[in-house]
Protein backbone atom coordinates (compact mmCIF):
# COMPACT_ATOMS: atom_id res chain seq x y z
CA UNK A 1 0.00 0.00 0.00
CA UNK A 2 2.55 2.46 -1.00
CA UNK A 3 0.01 5.29 -2.08
CA UNK A 4 -2.06 4.91 0.88
CA UNK A 5 -1.31 8.02 3.50
CA UNK A 6 -3.74 6.59 6.52
CA UNK A 7 -5.45 9.11 9.01
CA UNK A 8 -4.62 8.40 12.29
CA UNK A 9 -5.94 9.97 15.55
CA UNK A 10 -3.85 9.81 19.02
CA UNK A 11 -6.43 10.85 21.88
CA UNK A 12 -3.72 12.70 24.39
CA UNK A 13 -3.80 12.70 27.74
CA UNK A 14 -3.24 16.57 28.65
CA UNK A 15 -1.31 15.93 31.59
CA UNK A 16 1.85 13.95 29.59
CA UNK A 17 0.96 12.77 25.79
CA UNK A 18 -0.77 16.03 24.26
CA UNK A 19 2.36 18.11 25.79
CA UNK A 20 4.82 16.01 23.58
CA UNK A 21 1.90 15.39 20.93
CA UNK A 22 1.64 19.44 20.32
CA UNK A 23 5.08 20.01 19.93
CA UNK A 24 5.15 17.20 17.09
CA UNK A 25 3.46 17.75 13.79
CA UNK A 26 3.21 14.33 12.18
CA UNK A 27 1.66 14.34 8.69
CA UNK A 28 -1.68 12.50 8.83
CA UNK A 29 -1.54 12.14 12.46
CA UNK A 30 -4.31 14.18 14.72
CA UNK A 31 -3.51 14.46 18.05
CA UNK A 32 -6.54 15.36 20.64
CA UNK A 33 -6.68 16.72 23.67
CA UNK A 34 -8.26 14.64 26.15
CA UNK A 35 -8.62 15.63 30.25
CA UNK A 36 -7.49 12.36 31.49
CA UNK A 37 -7.13 8.74 30.27
CA UNK A 38 -10.31 7.65 32.06
CA UNK A 39 -12.08 10.55 30.66
CA UNK A 40 -11.97 8.65 26.98
CA UNK A 41 -15.40 6.89 26.20
CA UNK A 42 -16.19 4.01 23.68
CA UNK A 43 -17.95 6.00 21.56
CA UNK A 44 -15.15 8.57 21.44
CA UNK A 45 -13.00 6.05 20.07
CA UNK A 46 -15.47 4.62 17.71
CA UNK A 47 -16.43 8.24 16.64
CA UNK A 48 -12.81 9.00 15.52
CA UNK A 49 -13.26 5.64 13.44
CA UNK A 50 -16.94 6.43 12.18
CA UNK A 51 -15.44 10.01 11.08
CA UNK A 52 -12.70 8.48 8.87
CA UNK A 53 -9.61 7.52 10.90
CA UNK A 54 -8.12 4.11 9.80
CA UNK A 55 -6.69 3.70 13.48
CA UNK A 56 -6.57 5.05 16.83
CA UNK A 57 -4.43 5.28 19.45
CA UNK A 58 -5.33 6.19 23.15
CA UNK A 59 -1.96 7.92 24.94
CA UNK A 60 -2.00 8.54 28.72
CA UNK A 61 0.25 8.86 31.60
CA UNK A 62 2.81 5.66 32.83
CA UNK A 63 1.54 3.53 34.96
CA UNK A 64 0.96 4.63 38.55
CA UNK A 65 1.61 8.28 37.38
CA UNK A 66 -2.00 9.40 36.83
CA UNK A 67 -3.00 12.66 38.08
CA UNK A 68 -6.19 10.92 38.78
CA UNK A 69 -4.81 7.81 40.43
CA UNK A 70 -6.33 5.01 37.61
CA UNK A 71 -6.94 7.21 34.84
CA UNK A 72 -4.55 5.34 32.61
CA UNK A 73 -5.51 1.52 33.66
CA UNK A 74 -9.30 2.56 32.96
CA UNK A 75 -7.99 3.92 29.28
CA UNK A 76 -6.45 0.74 28.84
CA UNK A 77 -9.57 -1.47 30.05
CA UNK A 78 -11.44 0.50 27.44
CA UNK A 79 -9.61 0.36 24.38
CA UNK A 80 -9.18 -3.02 25.29
CA UNK A 81 -12.97 -3.07 25.33
CA UNK A 82 -13.31 -1.67 22.50
CA UNK A 83 -10.85 -3.93 20.69
CA UNK A 84 -13.15 -6.66 21.50
CA UNK A 85 -16.11 -4.73 19.69
CA UNK A 86 -14.20 -3.80 16.46
CA UNK A 87 -14.02 -7.26 16.00
CA UNK A 88 -18.22 -8.26 16.63
CA UNK A 89 -17.93 -5.07 14.03
CA UNK A 90 -15.78 -6.56 11.46
CA UNK A 91 -12.45 -4.35 12.05
CA UNK A 92 -9.45 -5.24 12.59
CA UNK A 93 -8.87 -4.58 16.48
CA UNK A 94 -4.86 -4.15 15.41
CA UNK A 95 -6.30 -0.48 14.01
CA UNK A 96 -6.47 0.50 17.95
CA UNK A 97 -3.69 0.70 20.44
CA UNK A 98 -3.29 1.99 24.24
CA UNK A 99 -0.09 3.44 24.97
CA UNK A 100 1.38 4.93 28.24
CA UNK A 101 3.56 8.17 27.42
CA UNK A 102 5.41 10.52 29.61
CA UNK A 103 5.06 14.32 29.16
CA UNK A 104 9.04 14.46 28.47
CA UNK A 105 9.52 11.69 26.29
CA UNK A 106 8.93 13.30 22.56
CA UNK A 107 11.16 9.95 21.20
CA UNK A 108 8.69 7.73 22.38
CA UNK A 109 5.92 9.76 21.22
CA UNK A 110 7.48 10.13 17.83
CA UNK A 111 8.53 6.33 18.05
CA UNK A 112 4.96 5.07 18.79
CA UNK A 113 3.12 6.84 16.35
CA UNK A 114 5.55 5.81 13.63
CA UNK A 115 5.13 2.51 14.46
CA UNK A 116 1.07 2.36 14.23
CA UNK A 117 1.76 4.98 11.17
CA UNK A 118 3.91 2.13 9.41
CA UNK A 119 1.45 -0.82 10.85
CA UNK A 120 -1.74 1.13 9.20
CA UNK A 121 0.23 1.56 5.94
CA UNK A 122 0.75 -1.72 5.88
CA UNK A 123 -3.14 -2.81 6.82
CA UNK A 124 -4.60 -0.79 4.13
CA UNK A 125 -7.65 1.91 4.73
CA UNK A 126 -10.08 1.19 7.14
CA UNK A 127 -12.60 -2.01 5.79
CA UNK A 128 -15.31 0.00 4.36
CA UNK A 129 -13.90 2.83 3.52
CA UNK A 130 -14.83 5.04 0.75
CA UNK A 131 -11.72 5.25 -0.91
CA UNK A 132 -10.86 8.98 -2.38
CA UNK B 1 -32.34 -1.44 40.43
CA UNK B 2 -33.03 -3.37 36.91
CA UNK B 3 -29.51 -4.62 35.95
CA UNK B 4 -29.10 -5.31 31.91
CA UNK B 5 -26.42 -6.06 29.53
CA UNK B 6 -26.41 -4.99 26.07
CA UNK B 7 -27.67 -8.07 23.66
CA UNK B 8 -24.06 -9.03 21.45
CA UNK B 9 -23.60 -6.76 18.96
CA UNK B 10 -24.19 -9.03 16.30
CA UNK B 11 -27.75 -9.33 17.11
CA UNK B 12 -27.94 -5.60 17.18
CA UNK B 13 -26.63 -5.83 13.89
CA UNK B 14 -29.06 -8.58 12.77
CA UNK B 15 -32.15 -7.40 14.10
CA UNK B 16 -31.74 -4.04 12.31
CA UNK B 17 -29.95 -4.52 9.45
CA UNK B 18 -33.62 -3.96 7.24
CA UNK B 19 -33.57 -0.62 8.35
CA UNK B 20 -32.05 2.40 7.06
CA UNK B 21 -33.32 5.49 9.65
CA UNK B 22 -32.37 3.82 13.43
CA UNK B 23 -32.87 5.88 16.42
CA UNK B 24 -30.82 4.28 19.61
CA UNK B 25 -32.77 5.44 22.73
CA UNK B 26 -31.15 4.97 25.73
CA UNK B 27 -32.86 5.41 29.13
CA UNK B 28 -31.16 7.30 32.23
CA UNK B 29 -32.07 5.61 35.28
CA UNK B 30 -31.10 1.79 36.45
CA UNK B 31 -29.74 1.15 32.60
CA UNK B 32 -27.67 3.58 32.82
CA UNK B 33 -26.43 3.55 36.51
CA UNK B 34 -25.15 -0.01 35.04
CA UNK B 35 -23.39 1.19 32.47
CA UNK B 36 -26.01 -0.94 29.60
CA UNK B 37 -28.66 1.16 28.40
CA UNK B 38 -27.49 4.99 29.42
CA UNK B 39 -26.60 8.05 27.17
CA UNK B 40 -23.19 6.67 26.58
CA UNK B 41 -24.15 3.36 25.70
CA UNK B 42 -26.54 4.62 23.27
CA UNK B 43 -23.71 6.85 21.28
CA UNK B 44 -21.20 3.58 21.13
CA UNK B 45 -24.45 1.22 20.36
CA UNK B 46 -25.15 3.56 17.43
CA UNK B 47 -21.54 4.44 16.16
CA UNK B 48 -21.17 0.90 16.67
CA UNK B 49 -24.22 0.23 14.00
CA UNK B 50 -23.02 3.11 11.95
CA UNK B 51 -19.67 1.62 11.57
CA UNK B 52 -20.81 -1.94 10.90
CA UNK B 53 -23.24 -0.40 8.01
CA UNK B 54 -19.93 1.50 6.45
CA UNK B 55 -18.23 -2.04 6.42
CA UNK B 56 -20.83 -3.64 4.72
CA UNK B 57 -21.75 -1.10 2.31
CA UNK B 58 -24.64 -0.55 3.85
CA UNK B 59 -25.11 3.11 4.64
CA UNK B 60 -27.71 3.76 7.65
CA UNK B 61 -28.81 6.89 9.49
CA UNK B 62 -28.95 6.55 13.33
CA UNK B 63 -29.03 8.36 16.16
CA UNK B 64 -28.43 8.08 19.82
CA UNK B 65 -30.69 9.77 22.33
CA UNK B 66 -32.04 9.15 25.53
CA UNK B 67 -34.89 9.90 28.37
CA UNK B 68 -35.15 10.35 31.70
CA UNK B 69 -37.20 7.23 32.18
CA UNK B 70 -38.51 5.10 29.14
CA UNK B 71 -40.90 3.18 31.49
CA UNK B 72 -43.57 6.41 32.07
CA UNK B 73 -45.62 7.88 29.67
CA UNK B 74 -44.65 11.53 30.55
CA UNK B 75 -41.18 11.03 29.66
CA UNK B 76 -41.38 9.46 26.19
CA UNK B 77 -43.87 11.63 25.10
CA UNK B 78 -41.42 14.43 24.26
CA UNK B 79 -40.03 11.50 21.88
CA UNK B 80 -43.08 11.95 19.63
CA UNK B 81 -41.43 13.71 17.04
CA UNK B 82 -38.51 12.57 16.54
CA UNK B 83 -39.82 8.90 16.45
CA UNK B 84 -41.26 9.84 13.09
CA UNK B 85 -38.11 10.58 11.79
CA UNK B 86 -36.72 7.32 12.00
CA UNK B 87 -37.90 3.66 10.78
CA UNK B 88 -37.10 1.63 14.30
CA UNK B 89 -36.38 2.36 17.69
CA UNK B 90 -33.88 0.34 19.04
CA UNK B 91 -34.33 0.57 22.80
CA UNK B 92 -31.82 0.35 25.30
CA UNK B 93 -33.69 0.21 28.41
CA UNK B 94 -35.28 -2.38 29.68
CA UNK B 95 -38.35 -4.89 29.30
CA UNK B 96 -40.06 -2.48 30.90
CA UNK B 97 -39.36 0.37 28.66
CA UNK B 98 -39.36 -1.23 25.88
CA UNK B 99 -43.14 -2.41 26.15
CA UNK B 100 -43.81 1.04 27.60
CA UNK B 101 -42.49 2.04 24.46
CA UNK B 102 -44.73 -0.40 22.37
CA UNK B 103 -47.90 0.50 24.31
CA UNK B 104 -47.34 4.59 23.86
CA UNK B 105 -46.53 4.22 19.79
CA UNK B 106 -48.01 0.81 18.93
CA UNK B 107 -47.74 1.79 15.23
CA UNK B 108 -43.61 1.99 15.57
CA UNK B 109 -41.36 -0.84 15.55
CA UNK B 110 -39.36 -1.29 18.95
CA UNK B 111 -36.62 -3.58 19.35
CA UNK B 112 -35.31 -4.07 22.25
CA UNK B 113 -31.20 -3.94 22.34
CA UNK B 114 -30.83 -5.05 26.06
CA UNK B 115 -31.27 -8.21 28.19
CA UNK B 116 -32.81 -7.63 30.92
CA UNK B 117 -31.11 -9.45 33.53
CA UNK B 118 -32.10 -8.76 37.30
CA UNK B 119 -32.77 -6.87 39.93
CA UNK B 120 -29.76 -6.31 42.04
CA UNK B 121 -27.27 -3.27 43.36
CA UNK B 122 -23.86 -2.71 42.83
CA UNK B 123 -21.32 -4.48 44.50
CA UNK B 124 -18.39 -2.60 43.60
CA UNK B 125 -17.55 -0.91 40.33
CA UNK B 126 -18.51 -2.90 37.30
CA UNK B 127 -19.35 -5.45 39.81
CA UNK B 128 -23.40 -6.22 40.32
CA UNK B 129 -25.21 -8.35 42.83
CA UNK B 130 -29.15 -10.34 42.33
CA UNK B 131 -30.51 -10.00 45.74
CA UNK B 132 -34.56 -9.67 44.78
CA UNK B 133 -36.69 -11.61 42.95
CA UNK B 134 -40.11 -9.64 43.71
CA UNK B 135 -41.46 -12.94 44.50
CA UNK B 136 -44.20 -10.19 46.20
CA UNK B 137 -44.32 -11.60 49.73
CA UNK B 138 -41.16 -10.58 51.33
CA UNK B 139 -39.48 -11.70 54.20
CA UNK B 140 -36.15 -9.67 54.87
CA UNK B 141 -37.85 -9.28 57.90
CA UNK B 142 -37.76 -12.65 59.06
CA UNK B 143 -34.11 -13.37 57.86
CA UNK B 144 -32.70 -9.79 59.47
CA UNK B 145 -32.18 -8.46 55.34
CA UNK B 146 -30.27 -11.69 53.37
CA UNK B 147 -33.20 -13.11 50.99
CA UNK B 148 -33.34 -16.34 50.93
CA UNK B 149 -35.33 -16.65 47.80
CA UNK B 150 -33.06 -14.58 45.95
CA UNK B 151 -29.33 -15.73 47.52
CA UNK B 152 -30.24 -19.25 48.12
CA UNK B 153 -29.88 -20.87 45.13
CA UNK B 154 -33.08 -23.24 45.66
CA UNK B 155 -34.98 -20.32 46.76
CA UNK B 156 -35.59 -22.70 50.35
CA UNK B 157 -37.45 -21.16 53.71
CA UNK B 158 -35.75 -23.37 55.72
CA UNK B 159 -32.11 -23.63 55.19
CA UNK B 160 -29.31 -24.70 55.09
CA UNK B 161 -29.61 -27.57 52.59
CA UNK B 162 -27.16 -30.59 53.19
CA UNK B 163 -25.43 -28.79 49.64
CA UNK B 164 -23.76 -26.27 51.45
CA UNK B 165 -20.19 -26.23 52.46
CA UNK B 166 -17.51 -24.22 53.92
CA UNK B 167 -20.21 -20.90 53.07
CA UNK B 168 -20.48 -22.34 49.37
CA UNK B 169 -23.15 -23.50 47.48
CA UNK B 170 -22.88 -26.88 46.15
CA UNK B 171 -23.60 -25.84 42.30
CA UNK B 172 -20.87 -23.53 42.73
CA UNK B 173 -18.70 -24.18 39.40
CA UNK B 174 -15.81 -22.00 37.45
CA UNK B 175 -18.09 -19.32 40.08
CA UNK B 176 -18.40 -18.98 43.70
CA UNK B 177 -22.16 -18.71 45.16
CA UNK B 178 -22.17 -17.99 48.42
CA UNK B 179 -24.78 -20.05 50.43
CA UNK B 180 -27.88 -17.84 51.24
CA UNK B 181 -28.45 -19.34 54.54
CA UNK B 182 -24.77 -19.30 55.51
CA UNK B 183 -25.00 -15.89 54.81
CA UNK B 184 -28.33 -15.73 56.97
CA UNK B 185 -27.26 -17.74 59.85
CA UNK B 186 -23.81 -14.87 60.28
CA UNK B 187 -26.04 -12.41 60.27
CA UNK B 188 -28.73 -14.03 62.62
CA UNK B 189 -25.60 -15.08 64.80
CA UNK B 190 -24.04 -11.40 64.57
CA UNK B 191 -27.44 -9.89 65.89
CA UNK B 192 -27.79 -12.48 68.47
CA UNK B 193 -30.94 -14.11 66.98
CA UNK B 194 -30.05 -17.15 66.06
CA UNK B 195 -33.18 -18.60 67.32
CA UNK B 196 -34.85 -17.98 64.18
CA UNK B 197 -33.20 -20.82 63.08
CA UNK B 198 -34.79 -23.38 65.07
CA UNK B 199 -38.20 -22.32 63.51
CA UNK B 200 -39.73 -23.88 60.89
CA UNK B 201 -41.05 -21.87 57.80
CA UNK B 202 -44.30 -22.61 56.56
CA UNK B 203 -44.69 -23.07 52.63
CA UNK B 204 -44.43 -19.84 51.04
CA UNK B 205 -47.56 -17.99 49.55
CA UNK B 206 -46.39 -18.03 46.06
CA UNK B 207 -49.15 -16.54 44.41
CA UNK B 208 -47.91 -12.74 45.00
CA UNK B 209 -45.25 -13.80 42.58
CA UNK B 210 -44.87 -14.03 38.55
CA UNK B 211 -46.70 -17.80 39.16
CA UNK B 212 -50.15 -16.43 38.91
CA UNK B 213 -49.09 -14.58 35.69
CA UNK B 214 -48.82 -10.37 35.10
CA UNK B 215 -49.04 -8.89 38.78
CA UNK B 216 -50.61 -5.76 39.22
CA UNK B 217 -51.50 -2.82 41.58
CA UNK B 218 -54.86 -0.71 41.31
CA UNK B 219 -54.38 2.17 44.25
CA UNK B 220 -57.83 4.05 44.15
CA UNK B 221 -56.69 6.17 46.37
CA UNK B 222 -54.08 7.84 43.78
CA UNK B 223 -55.93 6.98 40.68
CA UNK B 224 -57.23 10.04 38.67
CA UNK B 225 -60.45 9.67 37.46
CA UNK B 226 -61.41 11.92 33.95
CA UNK B 227 -63.40 15.26 35.16
CA UNK B 228 -62.90 14.93 38.87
Amino acid sequence: MADFNPSLVTLCCENSAFLVAEEENLPGVTPVKIPCGGQVEHYHILNAFDQGADGVMVLACLKENCKHFWGNDRAEKKVNYVKGMLENIGINAERLAYSPVAANNEYKYGELVKEMYDKLKEMGPMEGKVKK
Amino acid sequence: MIIGERKPLEEVFDRTSSFNKILVLGCETCVAVCLAGGKKEAEETAEAISLHRKKENQPVEVKAESVQRQCEFEFIDEFKDLMNDYDVVLSLACGVGVQTMVDRYPEKIVLPGLNTTFLGYPLEQGVWMENCQACGDCVLDKTHGICPITRCTKSMLNGPCGGSSEGKCEISGDIEIECGWHLIHERLKALGKLDYMEEVEPPKNWSTSFHGGPRKIVREDVKIVRGE
